[in-house]
Order: structure tokens, then sequence, then C-alpha cells
């Protein structure tokens, strides 16, 4: 998670991407906190557990998905991955599907 | 790696003319990691007042002797070093409330800060050590951040590779060195620090260090052999090694142990594992080999081997440095032995959580309860004690570390192990409504992956005369890979007398039937969405707002799912 929030800030004013944050919690109080805590700045939202598994297919948290601009997944990092997601990573898949037209 | 229980600053100088006190020479003895020879030097000396009293149960502490140290302290300590071992004693055994009640005010800070670690309340315990400052402080907060932790899945957190936290623990080790300079335990985190950091030769700086101020203890040599490994300097390794495998002190002996591990030499370190629990039984180097046995044995399975030793071991080491790991290879090797008595039982539990009540030793000692069909109220209550437990620790350890996937998800499962098991008590206790409430709430926490949750639906179903729903059940349940095998049978006894045919037709049902479950679970389990469109998902904003990303379309977008605990 502090990788996506450094990561975030560069990209912050930047039209051409997006970063969405979704929270799987059961305790909207706890997640309000939670996003409270660290002053997240990106959009967060919520969703149902189930709804995350059978759309995304999301069991194990965090998951992250890079969907170019036509709404294509490209790439996909799961649960242990998640954590090698330096910030140079993320970047790098996000400098690349930016790069793609 | 050893673990001193008890360390401090030297805080005043002594005035070159006079001769050193008793005091001081005990303080450099356990700065220089030789708490026997501490306590020899306090109990020759003829002072009998309450400080050197309390320096002397401290010096017990600090050699493991804890029954003595508290028989020297007494039950109303008056200076602030007696009351710091009264309380590190209770919290040893278990009374951490009382111990906690102890520590109150600014000179007992730091000892507050090392219990509240020890039951892992990390935040709570790095806000008291960052207000203490003194070495000890600062060297114990070095441990937190440096130590990964359990990384088993009895639920704890571990921060794995952060860098950011290694730098911490350096940060304070540093602080820490500075403070107390002659000390060894600072530059043994730096040393093992830097070995994490994969920077062997800064590593072996420090560790050299840490030898040359304590030429007696098992960890900074440890620490070399590892450097020394790393370097690829495996001869100067290997004669080290002979060398300190030919001593007759048992920590260096230890060493030696470790040492030819870590060379592959496993027969070798066997060796001196036998020869340490021979000869210097109530060392630490014997404590340890004796919980190496244990392990190995637990890994080739030998239930009676590891109930033997893990006994032994409990009686000569009550408060040894291993005996959590002892007490979770003792309760796996009762839940192979449906004979145990269950007083026995009960008290292995018991032992397990006051060496360290974690949510998920709650959860087992309720299961395995449970799984033999006693002593229900006791199962509720241990269930339903994890249920706040694994909440609080979230809480405590969230920002302190960053939990892991593996003990995110084992925490999970864990509270719905309890509720299942809560439920599964109403079962037994013929409250069926109460049961399906917390069988059902299990398997949404558990989304249905939960074997024995499973199980014990399909058990509730099949008593409320619900046959096709109980199959169903028993089926899915036989469907995911995990369970123990008793119960396992048991699942595939109810299904059979359910479908009441004779014994090949239903094996070859069984088996037909669980091949087409378990390939739709693989299919399942085949999770890559990569070139396919990004699904729609119901989501809301943090005030209720439904979010669209399909409004993102034309950007590039970065979805992330994740949960606050």
């Amino acid at each position: 998670m502090p990788h996506l929030q450094k990561v975030f800030e560069k990209y912050q004013s930047d039209p051409e991407v997006a970063f969405v944050l979704v929270s799987i919690d059961d305790d909207p109080a706890r997640l309000a906190r939670y996003v409270e805590e660290r002053k997240f700045a990106m959009t967060v939202g919520r969703t149902e557990p189930d709804a995350a598994s059978k759309a995304f297919r999301v069991n194990d948290v965090p998951a992250t998905f890079y969907i170019d601009r036509d709404g294509i997944i490209r790439y996909e990092a799961r649960g242990g991955e998640t954590h090698g997601d330096s910030d140079d990573r993320v970047g790098w898949y996000i400098e690349e599907l930016k790069a793609r037209r | 790696m050893t673990l001193i229980l008890l360390a401090w600053v030297c805080a005043s100088v002594a005035a070159a003319a006079e001769p050193e006190s008793s005091v001081d020479l005990a303080r450099k003895a356990i700065q220089a990691g030789e708490p026997e020879r501490a306590v020899s030097i306090l109990k020759g000396s003829v002072a009998d007042d309450p400080r050197t009293r309390s320096e002397l149960a401290t010096a017990l502490l600090a050699a493991g002797e804890v029954d003595e140290a508290f028989r020297t302290v007494g039950e109303k300590p008056t200076v602030p070093e007696g009351v710091r071992v009264l309380a590190l004693v209770r919290a040893l055994r278990g009374e951490t409330e009382e111990a906690l009640r102890l520590l109150e005010g600014p000179k007992l800070l730091t000892t507050r800060g090392r219990v509240l670690w020890r039951i892992f309340k990390t935040r709570s315990a790095i806000e008291s050590l960052e207000r203490a400052g003194d070495a000890e402080a600062k060297n114990l907060l070095g441990r937190i951040y440096l130590y990964k932790g359990w990384e088993s899945e009895g639920a704890f957190p571990g921060w794995h590779e952060e860098p950011q936290y290694r730098e911490q623990a350096i940060v304070a080790f540093l602080a820490a060195a500075a403070a107390s300079p002659d000390w060894f335990e600072p530059r043994l985190g730096l040393g093992q620090a830097f070995l994490y950091a994969g920077k062997p030769t800064e590593a072996l700086a420090e560790l050299d260090a840490a030898i040359e101020r304590a030429p007696k203890t098992t960890g900074p040599r440890v620490g070399r052999f590892q450097a020394l490994k790393l370097l690829g300097r495996l001869d100067a390794v290997r004669t080290e090694v002979a060398a300190a495998a030919g001593s007759e002190d048992p920590r260096l002996l230890e060493a030696a142990r470790q040492g030819l591990a870590l060379l592959g030499d496993e027969p070798g370190a066997r060796a001196i594992a036998a020869r340490l629990i021979e000869k210097f039984s109530s060392s630490e180097g014997a404590e340890t080999a004796t919980a190496a046995r244990i392990d190995a044995a637990r890994k080739t399975k030998d239930t009676g081997v590891v109930l033997a030793e893990s006994k032994a071991y409990l009686a000569r080491y009550p408060y040894g440095a291993r005996r959590v790991a002892v007490y979770d290879a003792l309760l796996e090797a009762y839940q192979a032995t449906p004979s145990t008595p269950p007083e026995e039982l009960i008290a292995a539990i018991d032992g397990r959580l006051r060496s360290r009540p974690d949510p998920g030793a709650y959860v087992a000692g309720a299961s395995l309860l449970a799984s033999r069909g006693v002593l229900f109220d006791r199962v509720v209550q241990l269930a339903e004690a994890s249920v706040p437990l694994a909440e609080a620790f979230i809480d405590e350890n969230r920002g302190a570390y960053k939990l892991s996937d593996k003990a995110r998800g084992s925490l999970n499962r864990s509270r719905a192990a309890a509720i299942d098991l809560i439920g599964w008590v109403s079962f037994l206790k013929k409250d069926l409504k109460a049961a399906e409430a917390k069988l059902t709430e299990s398997e949404r926490l558990s989304r249905g992956q939960d074997f024995v949750n499973q199980f014990h639906l399909g058990e509730l179903c099949r008593a409320r005369g619900d046959a096709a729903r109980a199959s169903e059940y028993y089926l899915s349940a036989l469907s995911l890979s995990a369970g123990p095998e008793p119960v396992r049978a048991s699942a595939r006894k109810a299904l059979a007398a359910l479908r009441g045919e004779d014994v090949s037709t239903f094996e070859a049902f069984l088996a037909a039937e669980l091949a087409r479950r378990q390939e739709v679970r693989r299919a399942l389990a085949v999770r890559s969405l990569v070139d396919q469109p990004a699904p729609s998902i119901p989501m809301t904003d943090l005030s209720g707002k439904a979010i669209d990303i399909a409004a993102l379309r034309g950007k590039v977008l970065l979805l992330n799912f994740f949960a606050s605990w």
C-alpha cells in the first residue's frame, strides 16, 4: 500500500491515469478510519467480497489490476506478488499502458 | 539466536581511585553476555541491601533462573530494578495483566515495552519504548523492527522484506550502541540487519565487534558463520566451527551445532546436540538442541518421539525460549493420539496460551477439544476469546508491521474457524437454530472453502432431515483437499448412508463426482483475467455514491483491491 501511495503522487495530476482502490471491508467505519489514518488521496470505493470474488476472482487481497485505455486487463498482481510491487514495477506497468495507443 | 532476558546500561562511571563495586562488575559481566558470572559476583558480595538483591535477581533472570530470581526479589520489591524483575517473572508465567499493572511510571517504560511486545501489542510496545529512550529500549526497538515475526500459519505478522523497517532497525541499534558502547547486543542486531540486507562484509564488522565484547556468546558467532558463508569463505567457517566444537563451553558448542547445520552437516549437528543434552542439560544450547529434535520428529511425523520429548522439554525448561513451538508440536501430536485424556489436553492448551496468548492458539485448542467431543463450555469460551483477540491483534500490529498475506488470511480463517466452532458446539447441544446462524456466518467468512465448516453444515442438514443439502455439503467438503482424515472418513460414511447404495457403486460415484468438483475448483483457481475486458463490479465511494469504472475508459486504470485488516 505505501508503494501505491508514493506512485500515486507521481500520477496524481496526470489526466491519462486513474487510481481506484476498492476495499472489501465489511465494516465501513473501520474502512473510513483506515483511509483517514493514511490520508489516501486517491479514489477509494467499497464492494462486497462476493462481488470481488465473482467479478475479478479476487479471494485474497491485495490484488491489483492494470487496465488499458480500452478497458482490457493487461496485468495483474495477486496476493504475495503484490508485495513485489515496488514503485518501479507499478510505474512500469502504468507507463507501458500509457505508451500503447 | 540467543535471547537474553535482561540487560541494562551502565549509567554511572566509577571514580578512578575506587575499586569497582560488585554491582558494577556484575553489570559488566551481563553486558558481556555472561550472566552466570554476574550471579557469582553478586552472591559472593557481602552487601545485602535491596539494591544489591535486586541486581542479583536481575542477573539470575538473565541466567534463566526464573524461580530463584522470583524468590530473591520477593513479592514487594522496593526499588525499580526489583519491580522490573518481578514484572518480567509474572510475564513469563503468563500473568501479563499483573505484570503490566506493576509497570506504571516513567522508570518502568522499557520493561513495559518489553512485556507488551511479548504479547504482540506491538504498537503499544513501540510507544512505550520510544518514550523510554534508553539503550535497552533502543535495542528492543531494533529487534522489533528487525524481527521477522512468526511466519508460520499461526496468524502472526512478519514484515518480511520491508527495507524501511530494516532501516529503522539499524537506526535504533546504532543509537543503542552509542548509548551503551560496551554492550554486545546492539552490535549483534546491526550484524543481523546487515545479513538480512545481503551485506555480509558490513555484517562481519559488526559481528566481530559483538564477539569482541562478548566472546562467550552464541549469537554473534553464528552470525559470523552466516556472514562468512555468504562471502563464500567456507573453509574459514569449517575451521571456526571445528574450533567451537572442541570447546567445553555450552554456548560455543551451541554455536558449533548451528554452524554444522549451516554447513549441511546434519549428523555432526546431531552429535553436538546429544553432547549438549547429556553434559550441559540446563544450558540454553541444550534447550535449543532439544527443541530442534522435537521439530525434526514433528517433520517426520514421529508422534511417539514428539510426545515424549515435548513433555521432557516442558518439564526441564518450564521457561524455555522455544516452549511455544514445543507446545504446538505437543498439541499436534495429541491430535493424532485419540486416547489422550481430556485433562491432559486442557493442561497443554492452558500451558500454550500462558506462553503466548495468540488468537490462532485459542482456536486450535478449542478445535482439539471439540474434535474429542468434550468440555463444550471450554470450547466456546476459547473460541469466543479468540475473536476479539484477533481484532486487537490486527489493530496493534497493522501499523507496526505490514501484515503478510499469509498472516492476514490466517487471521481471517482463524475468525471463521472460531465462529464455526461456536456453531458446532450449539449443534452438539442440540440448539440447531443457533448452530445454523453461526455455521452459515462462518461459511460466508470462509467463502465455503473450509472443510470443517462444510462438514459441520452437512451434519446440521442431516440432523434436520434435509438429505439433499446434506449430501451437497459433504461433497463440497470432500472436494476440498484439506481436512483431518478421521473427519473426511466421517463425511464419506455419512454421505454413503444418505445415498444407501452398495459399496462399489458408491465409491464409483464418489470418485467421479469429486473429480468433477475438483476440476471446477481448479478452473476457478486459474483466475487470470489478463487480456480479458475488465468486468463490471458494483462499488460505492465512502459516501455511498456509485462508482463506475467503465466511465474511466480512455485512461490507464490501476484498480487495487484491499482490506483494512
